[in-house]
């Protein structure tokens, strides 16, 4: 008989001390204010369903309370990641749109510098600067994601409307961008030797894929642009934020017009002309280069400052300087 | 937000409804409220201790509830427990959130939907218990 009632308290013990084990789903401040009461009342619940029902009652018990448990962790765990977390979060997503600068920018050009200076520059670009693009742009949609999450902070929801065009948008230009890579040519150096392959012939990639993926990239610089307009005239309203506004509002005009600095605008007039067309586009791509990069520093740093910034209890109240 | 029962009825989990409901006619601690749901629904409504205090959170948030010094019976009682009452803008918007289902039960009863209900709860007669 005796054996009878320890063995309950045994899996009751047991249960309250697996319980407040899985507590630790839970966020720590929740867990700090509602951990001790919750599992107060699970112990009673036990002892109760131990009472009355038996193992077999403590065993509904169990999966009553894990779904329970799991899905309210869960629940609070995305509340406190969209009401605390991003402090730490801005701060990383500054620091990898600082990294995609370098990657999608400085990297190709510092690599280019590099074999031109050894001599070894040939008729294509080496495979690891055309992968270095999709990459920079991969950096870009975090930064990004980090920027909207920011800006939402401050200036509404509704800025998000431009931020998913724009993520949006990146993702498709990075697709579009790795098509288009593989369909160009590449120098490829193996044992001091450069050979040029067409990764097009090399690999099975659709020709009506290629042009898609051409288009896409057409369109998605016009469409980015205005994205970083409209998010640059939402932040216009804010005061603490016109310095960001400004910002966004250069990217977006540049991004907008991209073809008319590089393929389609003025320097298409000089494009037939033999080096002086060369140059004109070279020189459209550095101004475009140039926006971006210094954009995307004032912006990546303001992201990096913006986290080490205590969270405003109201939105519109704090906002980092870039002055 | 407390003063407008009509925006924080809209807003009321079924979960938190009935944590009001519980605590409409005394101050009740965490594992008292979960028996009164429970008894009060005749088992349909089961809450888990997550959704309990995070309901409770969330309504401490809102005004809805808030938490009582005073105890029952301090020597029956373990001192770690918390009790809690409804306040004013809880009492509100509990009517509010009763008065719009009361409505939709009238709704349902000038439908024909009702037909046979004795006010009693458990299933309609006719329907059986395997709905």
């Amino acid at each position: 008989m005796s054996a009878l009632r320890t063995r309950p308290s045994w899996l009751v013990r047991g249960s309250v001390a697996l319980y407040r084990a899985l507590l630790l789903l839970y966020p720590a401040r929740f867990r700090g204010v509602y951990g001790a009461q919750m599992a107060q009342v699970f112990r009673a619940s036990c002892g109760r369903a131990s009472r009355e029902g038996g193992p077999l009652a403590l065993v509904r018990l169990w999966l009553r309370t894990l779904g329970d448990l799991l899905l309210t962790a869960l629940a609070e765990r995305m509340e406190w990641t969209m009401t605390h977390a991003p402090s730490a979060l801005y701060r990383a997503t500054g620091l990898v749109s600082l990294v995609g600068i370098v990657v999608w920018i400085v990297g190709p050009l510092l690599i280019g510098l590099g074999l031109t200076l050894s001599g070894s520059a040939g008729s294509a670009p080496p495979l690891s600067v055309m992968m270095l693009l999709p990459v920079g742009w991969l950096f870009f949609v975090i930064g990004f994601i980090g920027l909207y999450s920011w800006l939402a902070r401050r200036c509404g929801a509704l800025v998000w409307i431009p931020g998913a065009v724009a993520i949006v948008t990146l993702l498709a230009l990075i697709v579009a961008t790795m098509f288009w890579s593989y369909n160009s040519q590449v120098g490829v150096t193996y044992a001091g030797n450069t050979t040029v392959v067409n990764l097009g012939q090399a690999s099975a990639v659709n020709q009506l894929w290629d042009s898609y993926a051409y288009e896409v990239s057409y369109l998605a610089y016009p469409v980015l642009g205005l994205t970083l307009i409209a998010t640059g005239l939402l932040a216009l309203r804010v005061p603490a934020l016109r310095a960001v506004a400004r910002t966004l509002l250069v990217m977006g005009a540049i991004t907008a017009l991209y073809y008319f600095f590089t393929d389609m605008g003025a320097p298409r007039l000089l494009r037939n002309t033999g080096t002086p067309g060369e140059i004109g586009m070279a020189a459209g791509a550095l101004v475009f280069a140039a926006v971006w990069l210094i954009g995307w520093l004032r912006l990546g740093r303001w992201l990096w400052r913006a986290g080490a910034l205590p969270l405003p209890a109201a939105p519109l109240t704090v906002a980092p300087s870039l002055d | 937000m407390g003063d407008q029962p009509g925006d924080t009825a809209a807003s009321l989990t079924p979960a938190m409804f009935q944590i009001l409901l519980a605590l409409a006619d005394s101050e009740r601690h965490g594992y008292s409220i979960m028996r009164e749901v429970e008894r009060a629904s005749e088992g349909a409504f089961l809450l888990g201790p997550g959704t309990l205090y995070r309901s409770i959170k969330q309504m401490l948030a809102l005004g809805l509830i808030e938490e009582s010094d005073e105890r029952p019976d301090p020597d029956m009682d373990d001192e770690r427990r918390r009790y809690y009452r409804i306040t004013g803008a809880g009492r509100r918007a509990a009517s509010q959130e009763a008065l719009r289902l009361a409505r939709l039960v009238s709704q349902a009863r000038d439908r024909r939907l009702l037909e046979g209900w004795n006010g009693e709860p458990g299933p309609l007669p006719g329907l059986g218990g395997a709905q």
